[in-house]
């Protein structure tokens, strides 16, 4: 190989070795200090489309229409029904220490134990009515069977009551959250709250504690998320015993994880200082960032290695490590910072900060690895056990790299191509049922086995509430909500909805306004039809629960209930809604407008990740190809490369469908990351291939000095950056995990395709394609 | 939640009244030829699949044919003991509240805008023989009004309660203030025939039944109770044992027994053709709304909450039993093997007389 000439950045950065040291140490500190400010973010608006036509509609209606943010607290006795004195005791002091918790709106609380849960019977006098435990109660046999009595005609069951009467809710509205509201509840204070003050002292014996609702939720998530940061020093742990063990030198070791480590921080800290926080996908570049660090200084420590058993000099060594690999290092990492970039089109803001994110990782990497790692290694150098091990492998056979390289030559490489294109098949196959959106039932951020999801489950099948919600905004003209016209049109729509599949039932104001109706008339159900009297409408809806109407009764949401989150169920039930809009909506009456509700919020991220995919494919592959093109000038080359990185494309996808993973927020940007740093295998074994050609050898000769060069630092690259995102398999929080599983098998894959399937693609393209060089 | 006065005292009946002609600020005419099907709006019941687990208000079982009805226009029959159901095809979406079929092929189904739909083929095709849609009046035609007519107004569009029909010609239907319809010729024309009850206030009517066809019964709301001894041609007005709301009444099984229930669970019943009351004691607060026969000893009456009252010694005593889900039985009726077929809340409950 030709020894090319120290370039002036070469010589600008070894002539001010100790400066350099100084000033990225200092660096560091000034980072690592923004960084300890990072703030983790949970806010919705951030995962959610904010483009979207239903989440526009939305953000105009917020302060309308408040959906409520509340807490389900049951206490279930596992042992019995809640008829006995000890439950309602147990349930008493439940009660009661919920109003001490921070954030909780006080005067709405409700449970079998607060005066505005009452019941109501018509008489001949009309009504009559009591709290439904009777100011009596003293816990006798007496008062149980009376309060048997009160909760049986208090209409709760299904609501404060288990159907089953073996636990009973309650139910803690919390203070509602405005844009500048002065008291913003801390969900993760509040989760902790709970479990500690309401968990964690009730749940004993023959009681169990349930715990759902939004607050719970995130609070949940905030916790799980934390968990991950164990995540990162297990995968430090073991990247540096990998790398002492294939590097046989503390020194470089130490050299390598500690830089990455520093990109890391140099990284949390930019972003904090540019505003941004960081966010439980976001969380995924820390990750990325140390191993992307990892594998470039396997590289750096690998030359280094070998440079030094040529000349005596630590910073000769060093400078010729840098001069080596300083070009194709800046251009791997600046295509894996394009490849991130790619994700920006989709408009998701949790995406576009994981995509600004990452590319400021990888940037940072360019200097804290390509240039201080050489700088560092100037100083301490490298073992002698390591020299001689590289010395020793220089001369041997390399049986290993032998085997491998036969997949370049004739029969292995039809044979090769044969399985690929079976695999491919199979995977497209396989893959063309790979399903949009979260399929899981519950908090889809959270692990269907987790306790969030458990008590999710124990209340929904108890209780008649229904956890997937979308939430159908009708606008009227002011004081229009509540009209003859407008209520007939709302009571129709609700029909139409409840016969669509996969819809549960539909709840408005107007079934508030049927059963008062029902009410006045003696509680007969053969008048539970809307009345055509306007002044009868107006009293039916005097005392209407709040949040089915707004102030000015021009907005009036219909809250339907779905079986599901499915995205199949939710394109049924938008398509049902946009029907009927089609053929109902009236300015004059009422306008259908989709949607609130997490169903809705869903169908809208459903909507746009389908289109931002497609999009996004393109985007990636294009750029990538666009890369290779100009990297290689041959359309030969690029097939080479891109070929295996499609056929990973097509098995992650199959993968995702066998384990039932949808394309969502969390895996879309799975394929972007795995083809951006997928490409670098191919790129760096393509380049050498090549090399060897041009200097006259064979393809399986070149192929196999290749392999000898490169082949052990692309494996390593492959294993250090599937165990840096590996540990992710094992977080609490559901699209972690997802994450984890797909980028580790991408990564992978990449490798394999780029060691196994690169050379019999070459074996048909180029191997009497690559002009030799004059020498 | 707190409600406003019930409609059922006088005191609340004014207020609606006069919230009703608050709210009619454009009248127009009505009362002179009552049936006004004309006007009813064309939109037709909308088929679906959860019909019969939708709001269902009664229930008529005529040889194998079971036919019940409740809201949104929903008619469903069934020839297999209330196992399957097919939708008729209704042309009104409005609640129905009464259905009556004398034999498998012709029946009779009552609803709010005071409507009467008929069927000729087993409950398949229905159509529209009487209503009377509410409607708003201009300030003139108020005016216009006799005070009998301006009486009736709240007529309009108000629901007809029960149907029953002796054979296929003739038949009654009661409603809400006082309504009263007269068929002679199977509902090619109906009569109004309330003014020949004595209900001058206009209280709802809820029920109306016959055993023999001759002596017929109606009750009614403020304990109102009437009885014809001529087939209809002439009522008197009986003695109340009640001054609340009777839902529902059952005749038979020996002749002159009648027995009347109600608002709060109330129950009375009569060896003497309603000429005297016994108050029989009632283990429910909730309001009974129908019932019926197995034999001369077992009785089943439902109500609100999900009652349902057992008598196994012909009505003299009664045991509650409450269903699981609560939710309120609107009408009960028996099939031709001897099965309960309950409607409600919920649609369609089906029960053998052993599992109660």
């Amino acid at each position: 190989m030709t020894i090319k000439k120290a370039s002036a950045a070469e010589n600008l950065i070894f002539s001010m070795r100790g400066p350099i040291v100084i000033v990225f140490l200092l660096l560091t500190a000034f980072f690592a200090f923004e960084a300890t400010n990072v703030q983790l973010s949970t806010d919705m608006k951030k995962m959610v489309p904010l483009k979207h036509e239903f989440i526009q509609n939305l953000f105009k209606h917020k302060d309308e229409l408040s959906l409520g943010n509340d807490i389900r607290i049951a206490v279930e006795n596992t042992q019995g029904d809640i008829f006995n004195a000890e439950f309602m005791e147990v349930l008493r002091l439940v009660t009661d220490e919920v109003f001490y918790l921070q954030g909780v709106d006080k005067s709405k609380v409700a449970s079998l134990w607060t005066p505005n849960v009452r019941w109501v019977e018509v008489t001949e006098d009309g009504f009559r009515g009591g709290e439904v435990i009777p100011p009596t109660y003293d816990g006798s046999a007496k008062s149980l069977e009376q309060l048997q009595a009160n909760v049986l005609r208090s209409g709760q069951v299904g609501r404060l009551v288990a159907d089953d009467f073996r636990s009973a809710i309650v139910y803690v509205p919390l203070i509602e959250q405005t844009e500048d509201s002065a008291e913003k509840i801390n969900y993760k204070e509040f989760s902790d709250a709970l479990e500690e003050k309401i968990r964690q002292r009730f749940e004993k014996d023959h009681y169990k504690i349930h715990i759902v609702g939004f607050a719970k939720k995130v609070g949940d998530l905030i916790n799980g998320a934390t968990g991950v940061v164990l995540f990162f020093i297990i995968a430090i742990a073991i990247t540096f015993v990998l790398l002492l063990i294939d590097s046989k030198c503390i020194r470089s070791t130490i050299t390598v994880v500690l830089c990455s480590v520093i990109a890391v921080i140099w990284q949390l800290g930019i972003l904090t200082l540019l505003g941004y926080g960081i966010d439980p996908y976001s969380m995924l570049v820390p990750f990325l960032v140390f191993a992307i660090g990892v594998s470039h200084g396997v590289q750096l420590i690998n030359e280094f290695a070998v440079e030094s058993s040529r000349v005596a000099d630590r910073v000769t060594a060093a400078r010729l490590t840098f001069r080596a690999l300083y070009v194709p290092g800046i251009l791997a990492l600046v295509s894996d910072a394009i490849g991130f970039l790619t994700l920006y089109v989709i408009e998701i803001r949790v995406i576009q900060d994981l995509a600004v994110a990452a590319c400021l990782g990888v940037f940072v990497i360019i200097l804290t690895n390509l240039v201080l790692v050489p700088v560092f290694l100037s100083y301490v150098g490298v073992s002698k056990t390591a020299i001689h091990s590289v010395e020793k492998k220089q001369a041997g056979k390399a049986p290993f790299w032998r085997a491998i390289s036969h997949f370049a030559t004739g029969k292995a490489a039809t044979v090769s191509l044969i399985i690929a294109v079976i695999g491919a098949g199979v995977g497209l196959y396989i893959g063309k049922d790979l399903k949009i959106g979260d399929l899981d039932p519950g908090a889809p951020e959270l692990r269907p086995d987790s306790r969030y999801n458990q008590d999710d489950m124990f209340i929904n099948t108890r209780y008649s509430v229904s956890a997937d919600v979308l939430v159908v905004m009708v606008e009227t003209p002011d004081e229009g909500c509540s009209k003859v016209a407008a209520m007939d049109k709302i009571d129709r729509f609700m029909w139409h909805m409840e016969n669509v599949e996969g819809v549960e039932s539909a709840l408005s104001l107007v079934t508030v306004s049927k059963l008062v109706i029902t009410g006045f008339n003696e509680g007969s159900w053969k008048w539970a039809q809307l009345s055509k009297v306007q002044d009868i409408l107006n009293n039916s809806m005097q005392n209407l629960p709040s949040g089915l109407m707004n102030v000015s009764c021009s907005l009036a949401p219909v809250i339907v209930f779905l079986n599901d989150h499915k995205a199949e169920t939710l394109k049924r039930v938008v398509k049902a809604v946009r029907d009927f809009a089609k053929v109902e909506d009236d300015p004059e009456v009422a306008k259908f407008v989709l949607a609130s509700g997490n169903a809705g919020v869903e169908a809208a991220t459903n909507q746009t990740i389908s289109r931002a995919q497609t999009t996004m494919l393109i985007w990636v592959y294009g750029v990538v190809t666009a890369l290779c093109l100009i990297t290689f000038r041959s359309w030969r080359a690029v097939v080479c490369v891109m070929v295996p990185l499609a056929l990973t494309t097509v098995l992650c996808n199959a993968l995702m469908t066998l384990l039932g993973i949808g394309v969502k927020v969390a895996t879309l940007p799975v394929i972007a990351l795995g083809v951006g740093i997928g490409v670098d295998y191919g790129i760096y074994i393509y380049t050498r291939l090549k090399g060897f050609m041009e200097d006259g050898l064979s393809l399986d000769e070149a192929y196999f000095e290749t392999l000898r060069v490169t082949g052990k630092a692309v494996c390593f690259t492959g294993l250090t950056l599937a165990i840096g995102v590996g540990t992710w398999i094992f977080s609490d929080i559901k699209f972690q995990a997802d994450m984890g599983i797909l980028l580790t098998f991408m990564f992978l894959w990449n490798m394999i395709g780029a060691i196994w399937l690169l050379p019999a693609l070459a074996h048909f393209l180029i191997r009497n394609n690559i002009p030799k060089k004059a020498v | 939640m707190q409600y406003p006065n019930k409609t059922g005292t006088s005191k609340g009946r004014s207020a609606v009244l006069a919230g009703f002609l608050v709210a009619a600020f454009c009248f127009s005419p009505i009362v002179e030829s009552s049936n006004r099907k004309d006007e009813l709006p064309a939109r037709p019941a909308i088929m679906s699949a959860k019909a019969a687990k939708a709001l269902l208000t009664d229930v008529s079982v005529a040889g194998n044919k079971i036919a019940v009805v409740g809201e949104r226009g929903h008619i469903l029959t069934s020839t297999d003991e209330g196992r399957t159901w097919v939708q008729g095809k209704v042309p009104v979406q409005v609640l129905l509240t009464g259905v009556f079929f004398v034999n498998e092929q012709l029946g009779w189904a009552i609803g709010h805008e005071a409507v009467i739909l008929h069927t000729r083929d087993g409950g398949s095709n229905w159509e529209v023989q009487y209503a009377n849609p509410y409607k708003e009046l201009t300030d003139e035609q108020m005016d216009a009004l006799s005070e009998e007519e301006f009486n009736q107004l709240p007529r309009l569009g108000s629901p007809l309660l029960d149907v029953w029909f002796k054979d296929e010609k003739e038949g009654f239907v009661v409603g809400a203030y006082g309504m009263l319809l007269y068929t002679r010729d199977g509902g090619a024309n109906w009569e109004d025939w309330s003014a020949r009850l004595d209900n001058l206030d206009n209280w709802h009517l809820n029920a109306i039944g016959s055993a023999d066809g001759k002596t017929i019964y109606v009750a009614g709301e403020k304990g109102l109770l009437f009885r014809s001894e001529d087939a209809g041609s002439t009522w008197s007005t009986l003695p109340s044992p009640y001054e609340g709301s009777f839902f529902g009444l059952l005749t038979g099984p020996q002749p002159g027994q009648v027995m009347v229930f109600g608002l709060q669970g109330n129950l009375f019943a009569s060896a003497e053709a309603g000429e005297n009351w016994q108050e029989i004691k009632s283990p429910t607060e909730n309001s009974l709304m129908a019932g019926v026969a197995l034999d001369a000893q077992n009785l089943v009456l439902v109500g609100n909450s999900g009652t349902i009252l057992i008598s196994k010694d012909g009505g003299k005593s009664f045991s509650a039993q409450t269903t699981k889900d609560r939710q309120a039985i609107v009408g009960i009726g028996k099939t031709s093997s001897g099965k309960l077929l309950m409607v409600g809340q919920g649609g369609v409950k089906l029960a053998t007389p052993a599992s109660l």
